[in-house]
């Protein structure tokens, strides 16, 4: 190569589209992760060039990866609207840090819609049926690109879930089905118990066991029943529709009980507990509440007035030395 | 004539008595006595008295004593709320039994992962009593109405299962033939129940139905998966490739199982755990098939039986078992089809720099005067088998203007030892290392060191030792194979003591000197398996 050939690389000026474009390459893309936000530029410097030359496949190709470089060094979705448009519009595009590497640009397309969905699965409410319809979005679009390999989470992902859409096919079925559940427990504890052996199933696949972990502890809770200590009715749903508060019960009482025939589960010794459903302990706590802020009032006011009994004194006292300074001074 | 059956103690599953006396029960495989099971059988049916008599009275129990429409009443109002919360609070402690392989066939060192259906065994053989009392002709006598019949039949399905299915888990984990025989017996005695259920659902639901065929499928497979555990683990040499035919129409059977309870609509709170399970099943029948093809290349000149196989392996593999287990046989296994001849490898044979080395190596007394002489007090040369993959990447060339170029390359580690440390980068083919590594030709020398790490344990390692050089920049990893390099250990003395040290391929490849240590466990491996 000539020194006229290196300084117009060097520059990037007088060059041709193409080799803009592979200047893109030689002098960011190929200098490693760290200098692919230089990347960004020289795509949009060759996508500019081969636009003016009429070039409209390379002016394509370019901005698309001139977009795809910017996500991942920046994680702006933003980009990734026009980057999937892009992407449709192409046959094929360069594996991210190689010029060699063929992919196709459909499987990458898809990959970015997915990252979409995702974006706005995320942006709503924990445990509300909404996300669960968009988490089971994103796991149609994951479903679609099934047998590929992934090739943007590794550079930029907020879980562990970065090498295949199978994978991430099965987090999101996994996700839809645990918000399903979150928003159905309160309601239906059996549908919800449904919805979490659905998730588990999922999590299990996608080898998370994180989120394994906690479906497996609400599919255990969702299914338990215990009966009410108080009203003795049956309620399903641990955690959700009852709960174990703390209470003195010592071996007479679970004696009492067993000879009884009733339901040993609604008390514990070993932890000090008895079983509460929802209304009686949440009528308890709620009562309980009440009392404390009564109480609280009346030592409130009893304090008040001590405190007003107290400032009175004082101030009687102080006018009195106060006189009696003046009266020292007079004399 | 009805033939006379005797219950067993711990279980409470029905079966003929043995002549002498010594029973073992067939299903949970304990031993008893029949003065055992008589008085617990006479306990069982104390306690079930005293429960009904709190229920109905002791005038209620005596025969007649109270017309039907009492029966019925106090059946629904007393009987069966009592029955139907000991049911499914006995059923809690366990919980998600489901998701766990009910048969784990004999392979090597498997980890063994937390099984309710084990680890809740005490519970679980407690619920004979329940069960005592759902099938009990008094509990019954007050079910006057089919309904209330069946519904006693459904909860005392649910119990027995549970309770077989643990006998079928707790059975298998012996790994023994008597395990898997007594565990066979136990899905066979689902398989009549399920045969049952399935004849009695005439007008059930769709689902129901449907899964309920779908786990007849499952217990199908698993019983052949037992029987075919059970002639692996016998006391006779076998041959490992037909059952692995046989292993691979047991995991199709157990695939469309899993898929049909799945599409079968029943309940998902009941149905995804068994796909679970069932999924898990079809994983230790893919490792159990992996062991026994290398059964067949490992063992293929001895006569040895399969668990002696897996007892005499065992202390090689250390604590990788199971799948990972598999995976270092299959490496070893290459090891030695490579030394018997049977394959042909990358070589890189050349000892001729061993004695220079040595010499070099050694410490010599300064001026003949000054400091320690050592001495070569032994040399073991061998082949060190290493791993080799395919790496690209690009870097930057140019030294004013600088611009990035895409190259490619192979990676090269000890498979005895291996770390990042360790990984040898070849940026260029045309080396004599990387051509001796690509060009196969068979093994050289019989004297070959044990690998001891798998394909799968060194991609990342060698992924991380590239990722480590700030000159190869994106680089990108395929595993290709296994090459074997000259290599030597030399133990060095002089009066200050000794030392070993340990070169390959002239210090081009890092080892490690306890390599030699897997010389010697190829050598007593290739003693007892020929």
């Amino acid at each position: 190569m000539s020194i006229l050939d290196s300084l117009k690389k060097a520059t990037g000026l007088g060059l041709s589209p193409d080799e803009s474009y592979t200047r893109a390459y030689e002098k960011a893309v190929l200098l490693g992760p760290s200098k692919f936000g230089d990347a960004v530029a020289l795509f949009e410097e060759a996508a500019k060039k081969a636009a003016e030359k009429g070039n409209a496949q390379l002016n394509a190709r370019a901005l698309a990866n001139a977009r795809l470089y910017a996500f991942i060094t920046s994680g702006e979705v933003t980009v990734l609207p026009e980057l999937a448009q892009l992407l449709r519009g192409l046959p094929e595009i360069e594996k991210i840090g190689s010029r060699n590497e063929m992919l196709p640009a459909a499987t990458v397309a898809a990959e970015v819609e997915a990252r979409i969905a995702e974006a706005k699965a995320d942006a709503l409410p924990f445990g509300s049926t909404a996300r669960a319809v968009a988490h089971g979005a994103v796991a149609d679009v994951f479903k679609g690109i099934f047998s590929s390999g992934l090739q943007t989470y590794k550079f930029k992902a907020t879980d562990a879930h970065v090498e295949t859409a199978q994978e991430r096919f099965f987090y999101h079925q996994g996700m839809a089905a645990f918000h399903m559940a979150r928003g159905t427990a309160t309601s239906n504890p059996e549908v919800a118990a449904e919805h979490i052996a659905k998730s588990l199933s999922a999590f299990r696949q996608a080898k998370d066991e994180r989120w394994a972990g906690d479906a497996q502890t609400l599919l255990s809770n969702y299914r338990l029943r215990r009966t009410c200590w108080m009203c003795h009715r049956e309620f399903q749903g641990g955690d959700v529709h009852f709960r174990s508060y703390p209470a003195s019960v010592n071996s007479y009482a679970v004696d009492i009980v067993k000879k009884l025939s009733q339901d040993a589960s609604s008390l514990d010794a070993g932890a000090g507990a008895i079983v509460l459903c929802l209304p009686c302990g949440s009528a308890v706590e709620n009562q309980a509440d009440l009392f404390a802020r009564e109480r609280t009032a009346e030592l409130r006011e009893e304090t008040n007035r001590a405190v007003g009994a107290l400032n009175d004194a004082i101030r009687t006292l102080t006018n009195r030395i106060a006189d009696l300074e003046r009266f020292s001074h007079h004399h | 004539m009805k033939a006379v059956q005797v219950h067993c103690p711990f279980c409470n599953a029905a079966q003929a008595p043995r002549a002498d006396g010594k029973n073992v029960c067939d299903f949970c495989l304990q031993p008893f006595t029949l003065v055992d099971a008589t008085r617990e059988e006479a306990r069982l049916l104390e306690e079930i008295k005293d429960w009904l008599q709190q229920k109905v009275g002791a005038a209620g129990l005596a025969p007649g004593s109270v017309d039907v429409s009492s029966r019925s009443y106090i059946f629904q109002q007393r009987i069966l709320p009592e029955l139907r919360r000991d049911v499914n609070r006995s059923l809690e402690v366990v919980g998600g039994f489901g998701q766990v392989a009910l048969v784990t066939p004999p392979t090597g060192g498997v980890r063994r992962e937390p099984n309710p259906l084990v680890d809740a065994r005490r519970e679980i053989l407690g619920l004979k009593a329940l069960r005592a009392r759902l099938s009990s002709e008094s509990v019954y006598s007050f079910a006057v109405a089919p309904s209330d019949r069946a519904l006693i039949d459904l909860m005392d399905h649910r119990i027995s299962e549970v309770m077989h299915l643990s006998n079928v888990a707790d059975a298998a984990a012996r790994g023994n033939p008597l395990g898997y025989s007594s565990a066979r017996k136990n899905i066979e005695a689902l398989l009549h129940e399920l045969n049952e259920a399935l004849a009695s659902s005439v007008g059930a639901e769709r689902s129901q139905l449907s899964f309920l065929a779908a786990t007849q499928k499952r217990y199908r497979a698993l019983c052949e998966l037992c029987r075919l555990s059970e002639e692996a683990s016998g006391t006779q040499r076998i041959s490992g490739a037909p059952l692995c035919v046989r292993i691979d129409e047991i995991k199709a059977t157990l695939q469309e199982a899993a898929t049909e309870i799945e599409s079968s609509g029943h309940s998902p709170a009941d149905a995804m755990p068994l796909v679970l399970g069932v999924n898990q099943e079809i994983a230790a029948a893919t490792v159990f098939a992996r062991w026994l093809t290398a059964y067949d290349t490992l063992a293929s000149r001895v006569d040895i039986a399969f668990l002696d196989f897996i007892a005499d392996i065992g202390p090689l593999l250390g604590s990788a078992g199971g799948e990972l287990g598999a995976d270092f046989l299959e490496a070893a296994g290459l090891a030695v089809r490579a030394l018997r001849r049977e394959t042909v490898v990358g070589v890189i044979g050349d000892f001729g720099w061993v004695d220079s080395w040595v010499e070099n190596t050694r410490a010599k007394r300064l001026l003949g005067l000054f400091g320690a002489e050592e001495t070569v007090h032994a040399l073991e040369k061998f082949l060190l088998p290493v791993w080799v993959a395919e790496v690209t990447f690009s870097k930057a060339a140019g030294a004013v203007f600088k611009a990035g170029v895409e190259g490619s390359g192979l990676a090269v580690v000890d498979a005895c030892a291996p770390s990042s440390a360790k990984v040898m980068i070849i940026t260029d083919k045309a080396q004599p290392l990387a051509q001796a590594v690509l060009s196969e030709r068979p093994l050289p020398s019989s004297h070959v060191a044990m690998p001891r790490s798998t394909a799968a344990l060194v991609e990342p390692l060698i992924l991380q030792a590239l990722q480590a050089r700030p000159d190869l920049l994106n680089p990108q990893v395929q595993m290709k194979g296994m090459a074997f390099a000259a290599s030597a250990v030399v133990e060095l003395r002089s009066t200050k003591g000794s030392r070993e040290v340990a070169s390959c391929a002239a210090g081009q490849i890092a080892v490690d000197a306890a390599s030699r240590e897997q010389v010697h466990a190829m050598q007593r491996l290739v003693e007892r398996l020929g």
